[in-house]
């Protein structure tokens, strides 16, 4: 900061000072007192002293000669302490070459005043601010003698300083608001503008604000408002508030909000005081929040969601509106989600559960109950919330959607029965297909037990010898014990195969399920003159599947290959059932007979229900087999073969677990 | 395939009657060869008809037990078969259910029995037992028949007119005139046919041409 400046004063008590010196100097020599003098001298000595302004003497290298008591106090010394050293001692370090120049020019002007404003240092380090009126005179003997009189000037500095920092205090803060302030004289015209409003309006500073210049830099659209508001502002004397627009040069638009006081001047003419905001970034953010506002209302309305709030004790305290569905249950407000469900009381532990959820205050997901819509509709609503709370944490409540999931819930319920009536279906069909074979099967059981019996006849006859024949006895105890169970393995498939059970998918090994089939069979494929050629392929990884079912699939297509071959007597009726990787995470299974074949136009009715050529038979089978082999996530095609007959190919999906 | 499990029946005279099984189900193959030589009977058993084909047809008394649905080749077809290849062992059919078209014709065309299984032991022994028999009578038969008849293919062929001539019942007058022979030509040949064909009467050459087909009928003399 500047500390003072020089300038020439006019009377003051420098002057009366030098007046006084001039006289005890004049007075001197101090080698023959005068006493009269002395008295003459003593009360302005007094005045000297005890004059509340600090006086100095000093000499031309700037010595104090001589320094008054207050002066001296002033600065915190006693006059002793000062009298004799070099006056710079009481000056910044930094102010001395000021202080050195000021003294100079006394000197070079002798007898003229000079004054400025500096800062001296108290003994204790603090400020004081004084104004200096100093003067240059010569003394008897010729040399010059400066006389200062310094004036305390410490508390209008610091009010000067204040106000220099709450202006600049309000600068700052303008700039970090955006927001300037303004005058305007409506009389006159004139305004006024501070620094912040001169960058938002982007003028140079300096020009001064002129309405036409202002009214340039208004949107036009907005023009007319801002004259129609300010005029009638001025002419009614009234405060106005508005918010417009500018363009600026390089044609962004900002968003601006002047508010202004209106007061009546001196002479009664109307004036304004105001403050001009830059609120672009608040309406970016209003038009952001705006735009999210209106997607989530999108969202909310287009979703068939409804959203739901409730209170501390779990009423329902809002709901969101929906234009145009009906599934947003109406009259829900005040009442408490298990108000609402009818399912509350069948499933006890599920809202047990959701109300210990809600009492710790955490959030929950899908929770799915009863309700019904607008309309008494019985729906399904999924819900999931999370709790809200206060600033001060205290809970408020809960906030969530809601979701019809009735489609979705009935869908799977229409699946869950559809896969229930497949299976009926099929074990329907797969009991027929038994009774299909019950020959073949009483063979099969009949055979091990003729076996049995004539076993157990050989083996009396071993022992009806004499001797007995023990061990030709015992052996054929052995065989009647592996016949029996050959039979009751029979038993074992075939109640296996006619028994309701749940589909039960569990890994498998094909060619164990392609053997078991054809055991069953065997007798149908033997009496009908069938031979069987197997080509399974040892090396495949297992599938999951049902072993029932797969096993029906077989026998189905074991038996339309023996069907297909009835009529075939000019070539051998032969069955081929292959098994092979495919490469591609699957393997395939085909069963191919050289029988009458199937023309390419009837493949793609083949496996639609009710479809047959035979004349017994309900066409179910092929369909069946389908819809089992798609159920196990694999194809089953038919393709009639090169030479003659047809070939039935199944593609299953291995199993995952196995392969990876 | 043909598993015999036989308690080494001694070979007493090589006249040993065997009975031939034809299953194509192993166990009930193993089951019927236990129960025949459990009654101490020789077994042989085959998996299918044209195992059995290809085997030697027996020396010895012999039946053939056979199923009658063997898979390719038929029972029945087999029946025919053997028939065709003059071979004539006794057949026992069993079948699994009884089928009476099958049975009728199984029986048409010579089968002994038809059983049905489970059988029971004593029906099948019996009926073994029966069909060894029988065809025991029928082998003595042709061992006699195919004696006379290298007796009859040593007798020249003015014997064998005379021989026709004389069976039928006529004089040696008559035979003489037939053949344009005098009488006492025809004594001749008639003492040597005797001893040839070892005849001790007119009686008993006249049994032996009935066995072997020969008589005024099928003679070529008449014209």
């Amino acid at each position: 900061m500047k500390s003072g400046r020089a300038a020439t004063f006019g009377k003051s008590a420098t002057q009366f000072l030098v007046g006084c010196v001039r006289q005890v100097v004049t007075a001197k020599p101090r080698t023959e007192p005068d006493a009269g003098l002395l008295e003459a001298v003593k009360p302005w000595q007094q005045v000297f002293e005890h004059n509340p302004v600090m006086y100095f003497m000093v000499d031309r290298a700037g010595t104090v000669i001589n320094v008054n008591s207050f002066g001296a106090a002033q600065l915190g010394y006693t006059a002793a302490e000062l009298i004799g050293r070099s006056v710079m001692g009481v000056f910044f370090e930094e102010d001395r070459d000021f202080v050195r120049s000021c003294v100079a020019l006394c000197l070079k002007t002798i007898d003229q005043s000079h004054t400025w404003e500096i800062r001296k240092v108290r003994k204790d380090g603090s400020v004081l601010w004084v104004r200096e009126n100093a003067k240059a005179m010569l003394r008897a003997d010729g040399e010059p003698l400066v006389l200062v009189a310094c004036e305390n000037i410490t508390e209008r500095k610091e009010a000067e300083n204040a106000l220099r920092q709450s202006e600049a205090y309000l600068a700052q803060a303008q700039e970090l608001s955006h927001t300037g302030s303004f005058g305007w004289s409506a009389a006159t015209g004139e305004i006024t503008w501070s620094k912040e409003t001169y960058r938002i309006f982007q003028f140079e500073e300096g020009i001064k604000p002129e309405i036409p210049r202002m009214l340039e830099r208004i949107h036009p659209e907005d023009r007319p408002a801002v004259l129609r508001t300010t005029g009638r502002a001025a002419r009614e004397c009234k405060d106005y508030d508005h918010e417009y627009r500018l363009v600026m040069g390089d044609g962004s638009i900002k968003y601006v909000r002047a508010v202004a006081r209106a007061a009546r001047d001196a002479s009664g003419q109307v004036e304004f005081v105001g403050s001009v905001s830059d609120i672009t970034a608040t309406k970016e953010a209003e038009r952001r929040l705006r735009d999210s506002e209106q997607r989530f209302r999108d969202y909310a309305e287009t979703a068939s969601d409804w959203f739901w709030e409730t209170g501390p004790d779990h009423r329902v305290t809002q709901v969101s509106e929906h234009s145009d569905t009906i599934t947003a249950p109406a009259g829900l407000i005040g009442l408490t989600r298990w108000d609402i469900a009818p399912d509350a009381a069948l499933e006890p532990e599920k809202w047990q559960e959701h109300r210990a959820a809600l009492d710790a205050h955490v959030p929950f997901r899908d929770l799915v109950y009863r309700s019904r819509d607008r309309n008494g509709q019985p729906i399904y609503v999924r819900t999931s919330g999370k709790p809200i709370f206060g600033a001060d944490g205290t809970f408020l409540g809960y906030r969530g959607v809601c979701t019809d999931v009735t489609a979705a819930i009935r869908a799977d319920q229409a699946e869950a029965a559809l896969r229930k009536a497949q299976a009926e279906l099929a074990h329907v069909t797969r009991v027929t297909t038994l009774g299909e074979l019950t020959a073949s099967i009483a063979h099969e059981i009949n055979q091990p037990l003729a076996a049995v019996i004539a076993n157990a006849d050989a083996c009396l006859g071993w022992l009806q010898r004499s001797p007995p024949d023990i061990q030709a006895a015992r052996r054929s105890v052995e065989w009647i014990i592996e016949d029996g169970t050959r039979a009751s393995d029979v038993i074992r498939r075939v109640r296996a195969l006619a028994k309701r059970t749940e589909v039960e998918m569990a890994p498998l090994d094909v060619n164990g399920v392609v053997r078991e089939a054809v055991a069953l069979v065997q007798r149908e494929m033997a009496s009908h003159a069938v031979s069987i050629r197997m080509e399974l392929s040892s090396a495949l990884p297992k599938i999951v599947g049902d072993r029932i079912q797969l096993q029906q699939v077989l026998i189905n297509l074991i038996m339309n290959g023996i069907e297909a071959m009835e009529s075939v007597n000019d070539r051998p009726r032969e069955l081929a059932i292959r098994s092979a990787a495919s490469g591609d995470g699957a393997m395939l299974l085909s069963v191919s007979d050289c029988g009458v074949g199937i023309c390419e136009q009837s493949i793609d009715r083949l496996f639609t229900p009710f479809f047959t050529t035979k004349s017994s038979g309900m066409g179910m089978g092929l369909s069946i087999c389908r819809s089992i082999i798609e159920a196990h996530g694999g194809r089953l095609s038919a393709a009639p073969n090169q030479g003659r007959g047809a070939t039935f190919q199944i593609t299953l999906p291995l199993d995952r677990e196995e392969t990876s | 395939m043909t598993e015999r499990a036989r308690p080494s029946p001694p070979q007493e005279d090589g006249d040993e009657p065997i009975v031939f099984v034809v299953d194509d189900d192993a166990s009930m193959r193993r089951a019927l060869t236990n129960l025949f030589e459990s009654v101490g009977l020789k077994v042989e058993a085959f998996g299918s008809a044209p195992q059995l084909l290809q085997a030697k047809p027996p020396e010895v008394p012999s039946c053939l037990v056979l199923d009658i649905r063997l898979p390719g080749v038929s029972g029945l077809d087999l029946q025919a078969d053997l028939a065709k290849a003059n071979i004539h062992t006794p057949i026992i059919f069993i079948t699994g259910h009884g089928d009476i078209p099958m049975t009728v014709r199984a029986m048409k065309s010579g089968a002994i029995d038809f059983l049905t299984k489970p059988v029971r032991d004593q029906d099948i022994l019996d009926a073994v037992q029966a069909a060894i028999e029988r065809d025991r009578k029928r082998r003595d038969l042709n061992r006699t028949v195919s004696t006379l008849r290298s007796r009859f293919e040593s007798l020249s062929s003015r014997e064998r007119d005379v021989l026709s001539l004389v069976t039928s019942g006529l004089m040696n007058k008559q035979v003489a005139a037939k053949l344009g022979l005098a009488e006492i030509t025809v004594k001749i040949y008639r003492g040597q046919i005797m001893r040839k064909m070892g005849a001790k009467s007119l009686a008993e050459l006249v049994r032996m041409s009935e066995a072997l087909g020969i008589g005024p009928n099928k003679s070529d003399v008449q014209t």
